[in-house]
């Protein structure tokens, strides 16, 4: 990023100036691409994130993300594409996490700490290894959204679709799980198949908002929007609209501040996110 | 539900049961046989193992030692036949679902059609007393009447057996009357069998009393002596049973 106090709204060019480079914005595919990556992870947001929120294992989705920094770190070393070493990660943690917690009765807290530095580890030490200078970490760990690529987009898009897909087949049982999980498992859902398909879908939003807010914020936008969100909702399917909603706005005026403020757009995010939760304790009645 | 099975099949049957969790034995060796549409209490302090009991007979845990039989099948062959009520205070009234929302999760698992399941749910509505809240959000309910939410998700799924955790703890009176009158009802249908640690209310309702403190003490009636509570509680009766202890018996 380049010093820019010429691209900033107090400049001297004034409004008219920063109208023009809105509309050379869209011209730019970099761009266009980030406008993608925002849209697509609202619906990772509001659907994966509220049965986070509600199902409170927000922290386990901070593990979940934090591991994939290993997958990210050896596909620099075997030279494959870091959003397959990413979701390699993640998902074996899911899968980790929710077999573990279950069946060995583990205290969950230590599965968390484990899976968030381990994968933290490995990464690091796979760079290490790594020859020569590995560009574009700090990406990945507190995100860019103006430098995802088309190939990362494919990616997200597909991890959507999975994600839709999913929920649509099983959200009786996601949702029963989520509100009791005990009562789920009386009635004969098979409530551990639930839950380690929802660490999945954990797994798998954290590709999509790896570049957005990166591997250390994501699990701002796991919680915040569907923190506000509940205050407005009065059932899971206008929770997870409202979750999405703000949680794309929070993403675009993270990208469009982050533009002419030229500050790390993931960290914007993250802060008008924070700010608009104090507003919304102070403002919303429940 | 019609009745496929003609021969009398007990309602829950536990065969030696025991479970340990480590080196500590939480349940003992417990016999019971259940008979269908009986309403069974079951009372003892905290911590000997009522919970233990409830969860392995919903097969959420695995005995280590004898077995239990739901209508002649092992609990994880049984889905759909118990009605789990659990505590109401273990609710999540922070979310955001109506109490429709809440009894129709007794009916993920069911296959019949929506017109069906709408028409069951307002029956169950009537049943507890529920009709005129079925809009209402969840959080903005009182105890009493989340209790009666519960017990209508646990109708909800047509069940055999309903089997109730504590319903009785920090509810006001005046509520538990109510909610024993509308179990009595259902009671000419269902098999019920509840827990808990307050003989107080419980005692005027149910059939049949057993107590458990990690052995099972049943006689296949009402009566309990002095002596069994005793030991059970291992404290004088006087005291877990608010000093009527006399209510416990019934006069002949």
């Amino acid at each position: 990023m380049s010093g820019g106090s010429d691209r900033s709204w107090c400049s001297a060019q004034g409004f008219g100036d920063s109208l023009i480079m809105l509309s050379e914005l869209f011209n730019n595919q970099f761009f266009i691409n980030s406008l993608y990556a925002a849209f697509l992870s609202s619906i990772a947001i509001g659907i994966v994130g509220t049965f986070v929120y509600l199902r409170r294992i927000t922290f386990i989705s901070g593990g979940i993300a934090h591991s994939s920094y290993g997958g990210i770190g050896m596909s620099y070393y075997y030279g494959f594409h870091p959003m397959i070493g990413a979701l390699g990660f993640a998902l074996l943690t899911a899968i980790f996490i929710s077999s573990l917690r279950r069946k060995k009765r583990k205290n969950e807290d230590m599965l968390i700490s484990i899976a968030w530095a381990l994968g933290m580890s490995i990464g690091v030490l796979f760079i290490n290894f790594t020859p020569g200078y590995v560009p574009n970490l700090m990406g990945y760990l507190f995100g860019n959204i103006i430098t995802v690529p088309t190939s990362e987009i494919y990616f997200i898009l597909g991890a959507d679709v999975v994600i839709i897909i999913l929920v649509s087949m099983f959200y009786k049982q996601f949702k029963a799980v989520t509100f009791d999980e005990e009562f789920a498992a009386s009635m004969g859902i098979k409530t551990g198949l639930i839950d380690m398909l929802l660490l999945c879908l954990i797994a798998l939003s954290t590709i999509i908002l790896i570049k957005i807010v990166g591997i250390v914020l994501l699990i701002a936008l796991f919680s915040i929007p569907q923190a506000i969100s509940l205050k407005l909702s009065k059932s899971f399917s206008s929770m997870m609209f409202f979750s999405a909603l703000f949680g794309l706005a929070f993403i675009l005026i993270g990208l469009f501040s982050s533009y002419y403020l030229n500050l790390a757009s993931g960290s914007l995010t993250i802060l008008i996110a924070s700010l608009c939760y104090l507003a919304s304790e102070y403002f919303i009645k429940e | 539900m019609p009745q496929q099975n003609r021969e009398i099949v007990n309602a829950v049957s536990l065969k030696n049961l025991t479970v340990k969790f480590g080196n500590q034995t939480i349940l003992n060796t417990i016999n019971l046989d259940l008979a269908e549409k009986e309403f069974l209490g079951i009372i003892g302090p905290n911590g000997g193992g009522k919970t233990t009991f409830l969860k392995t007979i919903m097969g959420f845990i695995t005995p280590s030692a004898g077995s239990v039989s739901i209508f002649g099948k092992t609990p994880k062959d049984s889905g759909g036949t118990i009605g789990y009520v659990p505590q109401y205070s273990t609710f999540e009234s922070h979310f955001p679902v109506n109490v429709t929302d809440v009894i129709k999760m007794g009916t993920y698992t069911s296959k019949v059609s929506k017109v069906i399941i709408d028409s069951l749910i307002d029956d169950i509505l009537k049943k507890t007393r529920l009709s005129h809240l079925a809009k209402r959000q969840v959080s903005e309910l009182s105890g009493g009447e989340k209790q009666r939410v519960l017990i209508s998700r646990a109708l909800a799924v047509q069940p055999k057996i309903l089997i109730l955790d504590e319903p009785t703890a920090s509810i006001d009176y005046e509520s538990n009357i109510n909610f024993f009158e509308i179990l009595k009802e259902l009671n000419k249908d269902i098999t019920i069998l509840l827990v808990s640690h307050d003989i107080g209310v419980i005692s005027r309702y149910v059939k049949k009393i057993a107590c458990l403190n990690r052995e099972l003490h049943y006689h296949d009636s009402k009566e309990i002596s002095q002596e069994t509570l005793e030991a059970v509680y291992k404290c004088p009766v006087d005291l877990i049973a608010h000093g009527v202890p006399h209510r416990v018996l019934e006069t002949h």
